[in-house]
């Protein structure tokens, strides 16, 4: 790996960041959403923040016949709608687009790799770039294992003498156990595990970064972090859009797929994970991987206890009328797809035996609020009997998006004068919006950052990913059967009655969406 | 910056001495009103906040005004309890008068409103001596406490000391208050008798610095221009001079060629002037440096402010890296020239943050600035070497 000059004495204190050094990123699949929504303008914010050279460039790859001039004034357009800026000077503009280029190929076609290296040199010339790479695959997942397999034969893979090569994948990553696997296998064959960053953005936001500060930067709430104390953890992550003209892809996908098997298990492995011994990126990985590894497989004759799937028909959400699924531009009209899905998990290890986590993500829900909430046990002898009301138990929720923040929920006495004790629960909360002022970063700043960085703590290892598909894997297997009760939740409610079942024979209640 | 609304301000009578619980009485009472009203209103429910203290210090009433309408953008980013001490040494005698109010962010769609209080505190003449003892009671316990000193910097002065061992950090701003060699002597001088378990010192004009700092940085990342820079020969940095302090080197390109100096371990020889600039020169490992300080005019840039910095290297491996303003003033231009390789120029969005952007920006930090604290010393020497001519400062 080329090194940045170690001690730069410049950047001594507190103020001024690490800059990433001087590369070329290079995006597959330049011409999608999410090159225009979140890539470019997140790149665009880290130039302007100071935190990447000027050297830095940004090449897009894609079949369309574009020419660099093309690209430019596509993403200067992206940047404004999606890059939060009232607007851009000419002269800054012009400035950050000298650093971007195009290159159209057809990632088929070996002879596109040859040009697209003969590129890559001619721009690091005239920008004065080290031969630094990160090639981000922004297309379809059926191209991943062909384009790492492209970039080993051009040699573009092998990074130049001193400096560094890395590749970004999108999630999904594979579609099941074997495909996660063979990609990885793939991948491997030509990179090593250390120059693979496998993204999950959701571990770019604050407050799921926040989680790690959260529990280890505070001595009081780790004591209390186990089965002695918790009841059970609720993880929800609800979405009011449907699947917003991506029928095509969500029919292969589902939300076990798009949404548990990633984000939701990387979620709940911070909050199950042990403490790690440092902060560096395989100690933090090494315990989320421990932790996932201590969840107890469900059996295949267990999957109707312990699993829950729905799909949602016509409803209202947010006080508009809307189609079910199966009416969604590119969706069978007879789909099986869940677009709903809820788990109930144990981890098998010291700290959490017998505390039951359940996991839930589903669209065409309510509202959009993505939270983890633990619920601690009752009291163990309860001395306000008098009270009108049974005594709430504190729950602490974790709110990942909206409003980013942390609420304790606790009981206080009503005020007054009456000679019975009248309790009610009120809630200590810390956003951060209000505390810290205005809101927090883009995930994808941070991500791409840590990436150029070459810090992949935020990021999901090989093994996390394959233990996450070993876990779904007999929910998936017993889901092949076409469901006969499809669709089985009105758009706008919090998902089928099974799901309430599921809780309720446990005596547990979700909680409100 | 968020639309706001002053909710509430009410004046208090001090007695002969100040009654705290009466004040937390009042503002409590402003809180359980507004909430009243906030209902009433279907203004949605209040929130209201407090992370940090922040004692201010002013001397008239147009740095009372700016404060006041600073305070609520500095609140929106780091909502804290704000005492404001107005002390007007040179009126006639008045005793202490108070007011107290609540101020807040109209929400986001579906947020809840975002309060902040405020206690005013105004003196005159022999009462103005009284003011930290008054202001001090005030500040929420287990909050850090910042003290904004919008004054002369009197180092020896009672009031500042007082003030300054309740508080965690104090905030100056040497472009306003830095107008002779002697002050930042002064300056450099309490730094030097700090000790770490001391209230640390911010300077606003050492923030504005930032964005100059990385860029300047941003060219020693690569090995290259590193090996450039170790053969560094020439520093010159035009700023835009001081009415207010006339024929001297602005405070910011001081402390600016002081933090170069500080950080690449140069140590201060001796300083000449012509009729185009003053220059330092500096020396480490029997290689010498030069360091010039040019007066220009800039319609974009504000009095004390940077308009081009510019290191250059004349050995063999021939090099020059420019940071400058742009003509508009928005902007910050970077130029790298490299005498085997094309120049590489860039253009960056910078223009200068406003006093609320720069304040909120102190108020992340609780610890010493030790960079900052070795740059003013370092600046302090600069400052002797030019003011005493061919002087070898040891």
């Amino acid at each position: 790996m080329q090194e940045q000059v170690n001690e730069n004495p410049l950047r001594a204190g507190m103020r001024l960041e690490r800059t990433a050094p001087p590369c070329a990123v290079v995006i597959f699949g330049a011409s999608g959403d999410l090159t225009k929504r979140k890539l470019v303008p997140a790149l665009f914010r880290l130039t302007q923040a100071r935190l990447l050279p000027a050297e830095f460039a940004i090449v897009g790859v894609a079949r369309q016949p574009f020419s660099d001039e093309d690209f430019r004034g596509q993403m200067r357009e992206a940047v404004l709608e999606y890059g939060g800026e009232q607007g851009i000077s000419d002269e800054v503009w012009k400035s950050f687009a000298r650093g971007l280029f195009y290159q159209q190929g057809d990632f088929r076609d070996a002879a596109a790799f040859e040009k697209l290296r003969e590129r890559l040199a001619e721009i690091d010339k005239e920008r004065g770039g080290h031969g630094n790479r990160l090639f981000y695959l922004a297309t379809a997942p059926s191209y991943f294992g062909l384009i790492a397999e492209q970039l080993g034969k051009s040699g573009l893979a092998q990074s130049a003498d001193r400096a560094w090569t890395r590749i970004v994948v999108e999630k999904p990553f594979g579609h099941n156990l074997e495909s996660a696997r063979k990609l990885n296998q793939e991948l491997l064959a030509v990179f090593n595990e250390e120059q693979v960053y496998r993204i999950d953005h959701y571990l770019g936001k604050e407050t799921v970064q926040n989680l790690l500060v959260f529990r280890f930067a505070n001595s009081i709430f780790e004591p209390l972090w186990n089965r002695q104390y918790i009841d059970h953890v609720q993880i929800t992550n609800a979405e009011a859009i449907g699947v917003e003209g991506r029928g095509a892809y969500y029919e292969e996908a589902g939300a076990v797929r798009d949404m548990i098997q990633n984000h939701v298990f990387q979620v709940a492995s911070l909050i199950a994970m042990e403490p790690p011994v440092s902060l560096g990126a395989d100690s933090v990985r090494d315990e989320k991987v421990k932790a996932m590894m201590a969840v107890r497989v469900i059996r295949p004759e267990q999957v109707e206890e312990c699993a829950v799937r729905g799909q949602y028909g016509p409803g209202y959400v947010l006080g508009e009328k809307v189609p079910g699924y199966r009416e969604e531009p590119g969706v069978n009209p007879e789909s099986s797809t869940e677009t709903f899905a809820a788990l109930k998990l144990y981890f098998d290890n010291w700290r959490w035996a017998g505390v039951p986590f359940y996991l839930r993500s589903g669209k065409r829900l309510p509202k959009r609020v993505t939270e983890i909430a633990i619920r601690f046990k009752d009291v163990p002898h309860r001395l306000f009997t008098e009270s009108d009301a049974p005594l709430e138990p504190n729950v602490l929720v974790v709110r990942i998006q909206p409003n980013e923040g942390i609420t304790l929920r606790f009981g206080a006495k009503l005020p007054g004068t009456r000679t019975r004790t009248r309790i009610r629960s009120v809630n200590m909360d810390f956003r951060y919006g209000s505390s810290f002022g205005v809101g927090p970063p883009e995930a994808y700043e941070r991500l791409l950052l840590d990436c150029l960085l070459g810090d992949s703590t935020l990021y999901a290892r090989r093994d996390m990913t394959e233990r996450g598909w070993e876990i779904v894997t007999p929910i998936l297997e017993a889901w092949r059967q076409p469901a006969t009760d499809f669709p089985n939740y009105p758009a706008g409610t919090p998902g089928p009655k099974a799901s309430h079942e599921l809780i309720e024979r446990d005596k547990r209640l979700w909680r409100r969406i | 910056m968020q639309e706001s609304t002053p909710f509430h301000s009410h004046p208090i009578e001090v007695e002969d001495a100040l009654d705290v619980q009466a004040i937390e009485r009042e503002l409590n009472r402003l809180w359980t009103e507004n909430a009243g009203a906030s209902e009433r209103n279907e203004e949605g429910a209040m929130l209201r906040a407090r992370v940090l203290n922040l004692l201010v210090y002013v001397t008239d009433e147009e740095s009372l005004r700016e404060v006041e309408e600073m305070l609520l953008d500095v609140a929106a980013m780091h909502p804290c309890r704000a005492v404001v001490m107005l002390a007007e040494s040179a009126s006639a005698d008045k005793d202490i008068e108070m007011h107290v109010s609540t101020r807040c962010l109209l929400p986001e769609a579906g947020g809840r409103r975002l309060c902040c209080e405020q206690v005013n505190l105004r003196a005159g003449g022999r009462f103005t001596v009284e003011l930290p003892s008054a202001s001090v009671p005030l500040l929420v316990a287990d909050l850090p406490v910042f003290l904004c000193w919008r004054a002369p910097l009197l180092f020896e002065e009672q009031t500042f000391q007082n003030l300054i061992k309740a508080a965690d950090r104090v905030i100056i701003d040497t472009a306003a208050s830095l107008h002779s060699r002697d002050e930042l002597s002064a300056l450099a001088r309490f730094l030097r008798q700090r000790s770490e378990a001391q209230t640390a010192l911010s300077d606003l004009n050492w923030t504005r610095l930032t964005a100059w700092r990385a860029l300047l940085a941003n060219f020693y990342d690569t090995p290259e221009h590193a090996k450039a820079l170790e053969n560094l020969s020439h520093i010159s940095i035009d700023f835009v001079g001081q009415k207010s302090a006339p024929g001297m080197v602005a405070p910011k390109a001081l402390i600016l060629a002081g933090w170069l100096a500080s950080r690449l371990g140069w140590r201060v020889m001796s300083a000449a002037e012509t009729v185009a600039a003053r220059s330092v020169a500096l020396e480490r490992d029997g290689r010498r440096l030069s360091v010039e300080f040019r007066e220009v005019e800039h319609m974009a840039v504000a009095q004390g402010g940077l308009a081009r910095v510019e290191l250059k290297t004349e050995s063999e491996a021939r090099a020059s890296f420019i940071v400058m303003r742009a003509e508009d003033g928005r902007n910050l231009e970077t130029r790298t020239d490299l005498l085997a390789d094309a120049s590489t120029a860039r253009v960056l969005a910078g223009g200068d943050k406003s006093e609320a952007q720069l304040l909120a920006a102190e108020l992340e930090i609780l610890c010493h600035d030790n960079i900052y604290e070795e740059a003013v010393i370092k600046a302090a020497e600069m400052a002797d070497a030019l003011s005493s001519g061919h002087t070898d400062w040891r």
